[in-house]
């Protein structure tokens, strides 16, 4: 079955570059930055498999409904922070009854790290813990543009609020991550 | 931009990015494909759900049908005519009521307001 499926998901995805690319190029190529931006909106490798996992399904079955003439980017990021913002939502519930946010936040433990590396994996630690205690609305501007490298006008087109708006909630937003960041010890 | 913000804006993207140990295992496209089409709610899925409900909502307002016109036999139609007078009675009574606690939300914020202040009063008077 694998193999004849195979050649049924040869499907053409119109590029910035007007390259067309097949479902599986597609995959092989963003799950990084899907699964990158659920683990970072998340806190949990799990949770971002399976957002990940759901948002390449809901883009399979979208593929006919999808005008080819637009680039792939933005509407793969629009459906993985719309996933993402959902399973968020149950995640924080779960998690209330669960454990603390910081204890979920999965980072890598710092043991027979060189010095120099610890101190660096401990800014990282702190500075994703800061961006995950960031209000939703600060948080998905905040990773589409730090983890994700969008510009301005992108990260409007996948969140649909206007440019201006946006660069106001990053402004905002690394105001409120400069607090967090002097605050802690 | 300032350098404060460039050197803001670097560390937020050292620290964000995926790290070699956090890659995900490569996800397989056909799997992928194969769940989607599985669990995609077809025509064929939906329609016996939709004929469920639909004979499901018949059947039951045919029993309520059925047992609101046996209603009266049962009851005899003089304990019947006595329940919708008493019913109509009540209604008569209490509609006026329903009405003023539904429009008077102001006033009896407004009433509670004046009460609380008077308690207030009465105890800074007493103490």
């Amino acid at each position: 079955m694998a193999l004849a499926r195979v050649a049924s998901l040869a499907l053409p995805f119109a590029e910035p570059r007007a390259r067309r690319v097949t479902f599986a190029e597609l995959v092989g190529e963003h799950q990084n930055e899907v699964y990158g931006l659920a683990l970072r909106m998340l806190g949990e490798r799990d949770a971002a498999m399976d957002v990940t996992s759901v948002v390449f399904m809901k883009v399979f079955r979208a593929f006919d409904r999808y005008d080819q003439a637009r680039p792939v980017r933005p509407w793969l990021l629009r459906i993985a922070v719309n996933e993402c913002i959902s399973a968020g939502r149950v995640l924080a519930r779960e998690r209330s009854r669960r454990l603390p946010v910081d204890a979920a936040l999965e980072l890598p433990g710092r043991e027979g790290l060189p010095e120099e590396e610890a101190v660096r994996s401990e800014d990282r630690v702190r500075v994703r813990s800061a961006v995950a205690a960031l209000p939703e609305l600060y948080r998905v501007p905040v990773l589409l543009r730090y983890f994700s490298g969008l510009s301005l006008e992108e990260i409007a087109g996948v969140t649909g609020r206007s440019a201006s708006t946006v660069g106001v909630q990053l402004l905002r937003a690394r105001a409120l991550l400069r607090g967090t960041l002097e605050a802690a010890p | 931009m300032t350098g404060q913000d460039q050197l803001e804006e670097a560390r937020l993207r050292r620290a964000l990015r995926l790290e070699a140990d956090e890659v995900p295992p490569r996800l397989d496209a056909v799997l992928i494909a194969a769940a989607a089409r599985t669990a995609r709610p077809t025509g064929s899925d939906v329609m016996p759900v939709a004929a469920a409900a639909f004979a499901a909502g018949w059947i039951v307002s045919e029993m309520w049908r059925a047992a609101l016109a046996a209603v009266p036999s049962v009851l005899g139609e003089g304990a019947f005519r006595l329940a919708i007078d008493a019913f109509t009675e009540a209604a008569i009574v209490l509609a006026p009521a329903a009405t003023l606690a539904a429009s008077a939300a102001l006033p009896l914020t407004a009433a509670a307001a004046a009460l609380i202040a008077i308690a207030l009063g009465q105890r800074r008077t007493h103490a």
